[in-house]
């Protein structure tokens, strides 16, 4: 029988910082964990808009606090229209978040029908 | 599929007539498994492992769960620890059941997936 969940890994260096990504994509949801270190310290989910513009968010596992998973999955859901999970664990530094959005918009355009 | 720095396997079977397909992430820290035969994550449930210092009981584990999204009804409890239990991991788990059949044999099949996958 042949998987119907697609699994993908790639890993980027930006200047001096090596980042991993995970990538599942499921029936009209994926899965995304970014991080520097193979630990999984937060899960945000987000859905789609239905009627007004802005997808809602929550935060799963980790600290309420922090606003790097919540507001990706947010861009996300919002760009994909699909229920999107996204761990992330990054210094927070605002150039490298934005160099890790990228490369991964770059890869979820490949990788899911939108 | 076992590349990366954490690495991940995926496996795939029929359980009483329906497509099911596991997933476990091996994070540090965490465990990531998916169970689904929806190819949807549905009700993610954190299970942690607590510490006893019981004589009687000795080195029985014991898990506590709690749903982080979905259903936050018995069935999912006692599914989620029926699996865990059985895996004993040493770390938490992040547990996903998106499941159509719930039957104590599905179970079984599901956990024996979940197995071939750590």
């Amino acid at each position: 029988m042949e998987p119907k969940i697609q699994l993908f890994d790639f890993t980027e260096n930006f200047s001096d910082t090596t980042v991993h990504f995970k990538l599942m994509v499921l029936d009209s949801s994926f899965f995304v964990w970014i991080g520097t270190d193979p630990k999984l310290a937060n899960i945000a989910v987000s859905m789609p808009p239905k009627y007004d513009d802005l997808p809602s968010t929550s935060t799963l596992l980790g600290s309420k606090s922090e606003e790097n998973s919540a507001s990706l999955s947010l861009k996300l859901a919002k760009k994909f229209k699909q229920q999107v999970f996204v761990s992330c664990s990054v210094p927070f530094d605002p150039q490298l978040s934005l160099l890790i959005e990228k490369r991964l918009m770059e890869e979820l355009k490949q990788r899911i029908g939108s | 599929m076992a590349s990366g720095v954490v690495p991940s396997k995926q496996a795939v079977a029929n359980v009483a007539g329906h497509h099911t397909e596991t997933v476990v992430m091996k994070f540090q820290d965490q465990l990531f498994v998916v169970a689904t035969q929806f190819m949807k994550l549905g009700t993610v449930v954190h299970v942690t492992r607590d510490l006893i210092t019981d004589e009687i009981q000795g080195n029985v584990p014991m898990f506590s769960t709690k749903v982080l999204m979905g259903k936050d009804e018995p069935l999912v409890h006692v599914m989620a620890k029926a699996i865990v239990t059985e895996l004993n991991p040493p770390t938490a788990i992040v547990l996903t059941l998106a499941l159509k059949v719930t039957t104590p044999d599905a179970m079984k099949e599901i956990t024996d997936l979940i197995k071939t996958c750590l």
